[in-house]
């Protein structure tokens, strides 16, 4: 059987690593395109959130290209298993899809709220990966299952790790050889990197390739943190313009906290007690979850970074809520600017707003 | 002369300005865009001296990176930072800063004489320079004439300022049910300052003085609103329609280069050869300009980088 994999960030090494092991052959996507967006409006309600009609273009994409199981790795929020305004509930997404193409389809949700996240990140995931066992002809699934998900978790920190590495390496003078080494990296760990030796051999040869790229010197070290709706801002995948790539591009370093690694494990320090302390009139009583861990990203990161981006996509509630709440308490953390985002938005529009931040914390820097 | 030339190219007009080592504004020039930035730009470099010596040229507006490509400029910035960098030098005390621009308007937060917080128009476009240009268009009244009309009404009429589509169909709708103009250009100063305060100002700590920028600056209809609105006096600067390109000439000055990249006033040097395609390369096929100056290839407009 063939199964979709949306590019979704360390999250789609961890999947890619599971799907394969249950018997599946992998339909890599890759990252969203023009295409993605205009089938995304054409066949979703305007009133769906940018986000959502994003992971239906993506959709209707694996769908067009004969896949058996369609994926939406990005379902969480809420109570139980679906986004509170309903765009997730089981059937909406199915019926628009089978509308677009025709045909009846399988769509499998990988769904984890934020309370399972914190609480049983990798339980709640594993609950979550028993479901494709109805469609997988392995035998031994959960033995096979278990084994991958164990592969699985260790080649997404090292996914983690190395996009951390990319993110800090502003003072690299060849900025596209950069790039390059994580995509050949990722694709490396989808389709080639069956064992953990392979694994921890391919993401050495990418650290040591990204170390013995040519330096230049910088002047002031600006840096500048990333929060708000991740799954579409990490390396690429922002359809829009890949705000990451841009600041580096800028000679800024990034911070970028919200790899699934983290958002996984309860163990991860946006969760701790240390994190939390002093926030709890400021975490609101969620709308889906996701504008709690937006701003315990902006908690973590205050003291790291000179200046936070929060990105949200358009009408995506929580990240409103979430940009409420920051800028009623601004003065806990740096200087922040929102970039809201929908399929309208030009590159040229985004790019004003991120240099004249960078030119604003630049001009605070020189005055301290 | 030594001199530093600022330059501004918007989607509605074109500003030129020539500064002195000190500073001191010795040539402004502005004139309307009407859809030929590059050809106006060439019109406004012929008014300028020959006698002039050029040390370095900073560029700033919408067609910034393509006319940046064509002159060699030596800077190319945002406008934001262009604006923020000639009011810290003319106007040092203002707090808040209101610019509003042919296609997206602005505000900037001072404080102690540095830039803390901006924001821009997001996804609506109702509270803009071209806005007003449209519907002067619609109207057959020449812009210039837009504020005084405004300034002669004795009440101001409600008109939707969310949306342009909307004010647009709200104003033919007033118009139809026989109101006097002037009440329907000053209701829609009104929202159209109401619009801005309510999205773009959003959260922001506006607090005195108060400076308005931009074009718009000229309607007096708008600056009466938004005095009403904020309660407070708008200083307009002297070259308030020129600030862009006033600041982006400040910031060449500050790191002004051993030599300038500037190609110089005469366009027909250039030899300037231009060239759209799509590039083939993945899904999103992004459309390339390729511009070819004095055989010096750049290309404007790919995602991923491919193209430069």
């Amino acid at each position: 059987m063939k199964i979709m994999l949306a590019y979704n960030n360390d999250l789609t090494v961890f999947l890619s690593t599971i799907f394969r092991a249950i018997g599946f052959k992998i339909d890599y996507l890759g990252r969203p395109t023009q295409k993605t967006i205009e089938l995304a409006t054409k066949y979703s309600p305007e009133a769906w959130c940018f986000d959502t009609k994003l992971m239906l273009g993506q959709a209707i994409e694996g769908a067009k290209r004969g896949n058996d199981i369609l994926t939406m790795p990005g379902a969480w929020g809420g109570k139980n298993e679906n986004c509170l305004l309903g765009y997730l509930c089981k059937g909406v997404m199915e019926k628009r899809i089978e509308k677009a193409v025709g045909r009846k389809i399988k769509l499998w949700y990988f769904n984890i709220n934020p309370i399972e996240m914190i609480y049983s990140g990798y339980f709640a995931a594993y609950k979550n990966i028993a479901l494709l066992r109805k469609y997988s002809k392995a035998r031994f699934f959960r033995t096979k299952a278990i084994k991958a998900f164990v592969l699985g978790a260790g080649k997404m920190k090292m996914a983690a790790k190395l996009k951390e590495k990319i993110l800090d390496s502003a003072d690299v003078a060849e900025k596209e050889k950069l790039f390059s080494v994580y995509d050949n990296f990722i694709y490396d760990m989808i389709y080639n990197a069956d064992t953990k030796e392979d694994a921890k051999k391919a993401f050495e040869e990418a650290a040591a390739g990204i170390s013995n790229l040519r330096k230049k010197k910088l002047g002031k070290k600006l840096v500048i943190g990333i929060i708000g709706d991740y799954e579409h801002t990490l390396l690429s995948t922002f359809p829009v313009l890949d705000i990451e790539k841009f600041l580096l591009s800028q000679d800024v370093f990034v911070k970028q906290p919200l790899s699934f690694v983290n958002y996984f494990s309860f163990l991860s320090p946006l969760y701790s007690s240390k994190n939390r302390k002093g926030l709890k009139e400021l975490l609101p009583k969620s709308v889906a979850g996701s504008d709690a861990v937006t701003i315990l990203c902006a908690n973590y990161l205050k003291n790291r970074v000179d200046g936070l981006i929060h990105v949200g996509t358009f009408s995506c509630t929580p990240e409103e809520v979430a940009d409420e709440v920051l800028l009623a308490h601004k003065e806990k953390f740096p200087p922040i600017v929102s970039l809201s985002y929908d399929a309208h938005t030009t590159e040229e529009n985004m790019k004003v707003r991120i240099e004249a931040f960078v030119d604003m914390l630049l001009a605070h820097k020189r005055r301290k | 002369m030594n001199c530093i030339m600022g330059i501004d190219v918007g989607s509605v007009s074109v500003k030129v300005v020539l500064l002195d080592q000190k500073s001191r504004v010795l040539k402004a020039f502005y004139e309307r865009s009407s859809g030929r930035p590059l050809e106006i730009l060439m019109k406004l470099f012929r008014k300028i001296p020959n006698s002039y010596n050029i040390l370095g040229v900073g560029i700033t507006g919408s067609a910034r990176t393509f006319a940046g490509k064509v002159i060699g400029a030596d800077l190319v910035k945002n406008e934001i930072t262009a604006h923020a960098a000639a009011l810290l030098k003319f106007y040092p005390r203002a707090r808040t800063v209101i610019e509003i621009g042919g296609q997206d308007s602005k505000i900037i937060i001072f404080r102690n004489k540095i830039p803390v917080d901006f924001a821009m128009n997001t996804v609506c476009a109702a509270g803009t320079g071209s806005f007003l240009d449209q519907q002067a268009g619609r109207l057959c009244i020449p812009i210039e004439d837009f504020g005084r009309l405004a300034l002669q009404s004795k009440k101001a009429l409600k008109v939707g300022g969310r949306c342009t589509v909307f004010s647009e169909s709200d104003m033919i709708q007033k118009q139809q049910a026989g109101h006097d103009i002037k009440d329907i250009i000053n209701g829609l100063c009104n929202n159209l300052v109401k619009n801005y305060l309510n999205n773009v100002a959003k959260g922001k700590d506006m607090e005195k003085p108060f400076v308005l920028l931009g074009g718009v600056a000229a309607n007096v209809g708008i600056v009466r609103a938004f005095e009403k609105q904020l309660g407070s006096k708008m200083i307009i600067p002297n070259h308030y329609k020129v600030m862009g390109a006033i600041g982006m000439a400040l910031l060449v000055s500050h790191h002004l280069p051993k030599k300038t990249r500037f190609r110089g006033l005469d366009f027909r040097k250039y030899r300037l050869k231009r060239e759209a395609f799509q590039c083939k390369g993945c899904i999103n096929q992004c459309d390339i300009i390729k511009i070819d100056v004095c055989g010096e290839v750049s290309h404007i407009g790919s995602k991923c980088g491919k193209w430069g």
